[in-house]
């Protein structure tokens, strides 16, 4: 926090809010972003066309006419001058998003360090068609509710509302902060009652199926340069049969954690080559690789090759990533359960394949998240799939400078699935006050935003633009992986995202899942037969739940 | 009663109207809602759920081999745990009988077990029990007893055993306690006699001490078993109920239908089922102190 009371953010917003001030005039800014508009708009979209990310060199050019008013003040003289001028603009934008997922420093699409003011004044024009001013504030004497989730992770980005407040004149009582549990508890209820009591609600990708019909729809306040912006395959676990009913805020994908030193060592290297017949590059590109280096590393008890989550929700989730990465699903398009065909097997065979050759440690159906982290930690690990969240404390461990990250290997299919999510926010359909809760969650959501929240609290940004511009500050650091962090996280996103099937019904497969698939693992049943077991009974669930009407 | 005054004879009820209140509203209407609600099939955190389905979850807990696992592994812990903690409890209490220097002492150590919370109970005997760096399998690979590690809360068919320990450990103590209280209410003078009349240790054990500690006895064991219906903390932490169910008990299958499986009213019929194993044990055990008292 500044001296002032602003925070760092708001008073970096004012200092270039100034610096800009000083150095063009309101009418350039406007001449400008218009040029801007076009431009961008032809690289990424923006003024309205369908064309993707692009992915090499554009030219454009645009003539221009720009009106500028000048005002400088020189002590207490204010001059004001207006000046006439056409130029032709010829500008060679490179795309935005080069292939490997590298910052090229060229302007995103939505600048995430636009001043927020005006952000938010951009976002309520496109949503009521009319821009707020000093005089006029479109949202005067409204007051939004909304029903947030709580906790020191979450809460800095509500630090945003206050200027929401003073641009569109609107109310916004955010005081229901809850747990994640209490929070999804709480929006059955509202659901269920279909109550219009809150406005506007923190969501999950992982949970918004099971209360689709109190989401607005939101696809007519989407923008071309927002689907440009948010991150692929985030954007996609958004929509709910065609409709976006969320717009996601920060994202969780797990990375491939793995030990530097020992990967790098050359007598290793050597008699991994003598021992499987191929080098060891790096970390595993694929399921035999990562069998093979699972099995070369572990020396038990003293360290073991691979080590995974062997129970609740954290095994189901990694045995459905890996069915997906070996071509299959949990479901068909019917919702008919399907993890009991071939990718299942294959990728439960694998899992029970690692624990039963003993390269994982024993304990691993006791584990979560906490175990095999300290465990990695330890230096007990070579290898782990795991949370961007744990990266800190990684670096700060005995293995601190010996690890490195890198995206999972590919499974039998050819694919990558990283089991993922993202926190959110949707709108009540039966608000009172939709377009302003609408306009709320996009400014929540907007590039600047979210590139707050990541400066204030580590979040990985759901927008190209705002993780690009994390990216960018983290390049500033010592340290080369807390960028490359973050950019395989932006390709993992874009790409290899994969939510949990949209349905409400999540928590009940899950719990019919994992103690099924522990049977495998521990060698008490065949994986197809765990999984047959597990098929019957999420259909079970499923027709208990109203599927096969 | 004649001629006191309306106020007069009222105020009993009035003073007993708070705690009415207060049980109404912490106890009955709870206890009514949740029957009710375990007569529906309300899903936590499914909208539209929560018709009337008569016993339909009652029946189907019944047939549900996971209760089933859950009831049998409640069943042996209580008749395993309680038991062990009794004779050992008795045991230390007979040691401690006579005064000796130092007693004052090891009374107050003995107990400290009791005082710790069961989640931490509970992780102190995930760590002793680790299949890499569990001191218990560093002593018993030390002592040659096994020859590699044991993964003790992995492999189903000897996962129960820790949390077995772990709750002796924990509520021997409380059975110390009582059974040292017990032993106070034996005449001395009594025991003299016998002493002198030459009768052996284990008959002046059979005929006297047991035969006056009978009631708190079986008071011990009424509460330590009802304890152990409800045990929930050092399983969830230590094993989760698992692996595969292998060590799921009644408070933890609860748990886990009702909350993480979000199953609320099939989760309530299985705690209602607890409920009334808990007052069948109380029933009988009550029966028996009485039935000693008298």
């Amino acid at each position: 926090m500044s001296g002032n009371g602003k925070s760092d953010y708001e008073h970096n917003i004012m200092s270039r809010r100034i610096s800009r001030r000083k150095a063009l005039s309101t009418g350039a800014k406007i001449g400008l972003a218009a040029i801007g508009g076009v431009v961008v708009g032809a690289i990424g979209g923006y003024l309205g066309g369908t064309m993707a990310v692009p992915a090499s060199t554009t030219t454009v050019t645009q003539t221009q006419r720009i009106t500028e008013t000048v005002t400088s003040s020189v002590g207490a003289a204010t001059v004001t001058q207006t000046v006439t001028k056409t130029e032709t603009v010829t500008k060679t934008e490179t795309a935005v998003i080069t292939s490997a997922y590298t910052v090229t420093g060229t302007t995103p699409a939505i600048s995430p360090t636009a001043p927020l003011e005006e952000v938010i004044a951009d976002i309520v024009a496109e949503v009521t068609g009319k821009r707020p001013t000093d005089t006029y504030k479109p949202f005067k004497g409204i007051t939004l509710r909304g029903l947030l989730i709580g906790g020191g992770a979450y809460e800095p980005l509500y630090e945003i509302i206050p200027t929401f407040e003073k641009v569109t004149g609107a109310t916004v009582d955010s005081t229901t902060r809850l747990s994640h549990f209490e929070l999804n508890k709480r929006l059955v209820i509202e659901a269920e009652a279909k109550s219009d009591k809150f406005d506007f609600f923190s969501d999950h990708t992982s949970f918004y199926a099971g209360w689709a019909e109190f989401h607005l729809p939101l696809n007519d306040y989407i923008t071309n340069a927002d689907r440009n912006d948010f991150l692929g395959k985030v954007f996609e676990a958004c929509e709910y049969e065609g409709d976006i009913l969320i717009l996601p805020r920060h994202s969780d994908s797990r990375l491939v954690y793995y030990r530097t030193d020992l990967f790098g060592n050359a007598e290793m290297r050597t008699r991994f080559k003598q021992q499987f017949g191929y080098e060891l590059e790096g970390p595993p590109q694929n399921w035999d690789q990562w069998f093979d280096m699972a099995k070369f590393f572990t020396n038990a008890p003293d360290i073991y090759g691979f080590v995974f989550t062997g129970k609740e929700e954290a095994l189901t989730g990694t045995i459905y990533e890996a069915t997906v990465a070996a071509g299959g699903n949990f479901f068909d398009e019917n919702w008919n359960p399907i993890m009991n065909d071939e990718p299942g097997v294959m990728a439960l065979t694998h899992y029970a394949k690692l624990y039963q050759e003993k390269t994982t440690p024993p304990g691993v159906p006791n584990y979560l998240w906490d175990e095999v982290n300290s465990l990695f930690r330890a230096g007990k690990v070579a290898f782990l799939f795991d949370w961007p969240g744990w990266y800190t404390l990684v670096k700060e461990s005995e293995v601190g400078d010996k690890f490195d990250l890198a995206i999972y290997p590919k499974g039998p299919a050819n694919k990558i699935a990283v089991w993922s999510g993202s926190h959110a926010f949707g709108v009540n359909r039966y608000s009172k006050n939709k377009e302003a809760a609408v306009a709320l969650i996009k400014v929540l959501t907007s590039a600047p935003a979210l590139y707050f929240e990541a400066t204030k609290t580590g979040a990985i940004p759901t927008r190209r633009s705002s993780l690009q511009q994390f990216i960018k500050d983290a390049e500033k650091s010592p340290d080369p992986r807390d960028a490359k962090r973050l950019r395989l996280l932006m390709e993992v996103m874009d790409k290899y995202y994969l939510p949990v099937p949209k349905t409400g019904q999540w928590s009940r497969i899950s719990d019919a899942f994992w103690p099924e698939a522990q049977k495998a693992i521990l060698g008490m049943k065949s994986p197809k037969e765990a999984l047959d077991t597990i098929a019957e009974k999420v259909r079970e669930i499923m027709r208990e739940a109203g599927y096969y009407k | 009663m004649k001629g006191r005054n309306p106020i007069e004879r009222c105020f009993p009820v009035l003073l007993f109207i708070p705690s009415f209140v207060v049980i109404l509203f912490v106890i009955i209407i709870p206890l009514v809602n949740s029957f009710y609600l375990s007569l529906t099939n309300y899903v936590l955190l499914q909208p539209g759920t929560g018709k009337f389905i008569g016993l339909e979850n009652y029946v189907k807990i019944l047939f549900d081999p996971v209760f089933h696992q859950a009831f049998k592994n409640t069943l042996l812990l209580m008749i395993i745990a309680v038991n062990l903690e009794l004779w050992i409890g008795l045991g230390i209490a007979l040691l401690l009988y006579k005064e000796f220097p130092g007693r004052g002492v090891i009374i107050p150590l003995l107990v400290t077990p009791m005082t710790v919370a069961p989640i931490v109970v509970g992780l102190q005997f995930k760590w002793l029990f680790n299949e890499v760096y569990g001191v218990v399998n560093y002593i018993l690979t030390q002592l040659r007893i096994i020859n590699e590690p044991l993964a003790w809360l992995i492999q189903p068919n000897i996962a129960l055993i820790p949390i077995l320990i772990a709750e002796i450990w924990q509520w021997t103590p409380f059975m110390i306690l009582v059974m040292t209280a017990g032993l106070q209410s034996v005449p001395k003078d009594l025991m003299e006699a016998a002493e002198i009349d030459g009768a052996s240790a284990l008959q002046r054990f059979r005929y006297i001490i047991f035969d006056h500690i009978k009631p708190i006895l079986w008071i011990a064991l009424t509460i330590r078993s009802i304890d152990v219906v409800r045990i929930f903390d050092v399983v969830q932490i230590m094993t989760g109920g698992g692996p595969a169910h292998a060590t799921e008990v009644l408070g933890t299958f609860i748990y886990r239908t009702a909350l993480v499986d979000r199953q609320f009213s099939y989760g309530l019929a299985g705690s209602y089922i607890a409920m009334l194993i808990s007052i069948l044990f109380a029933w009988y055990l009550f029966r028996q102190v009485r039935k000693v008292v008298e």
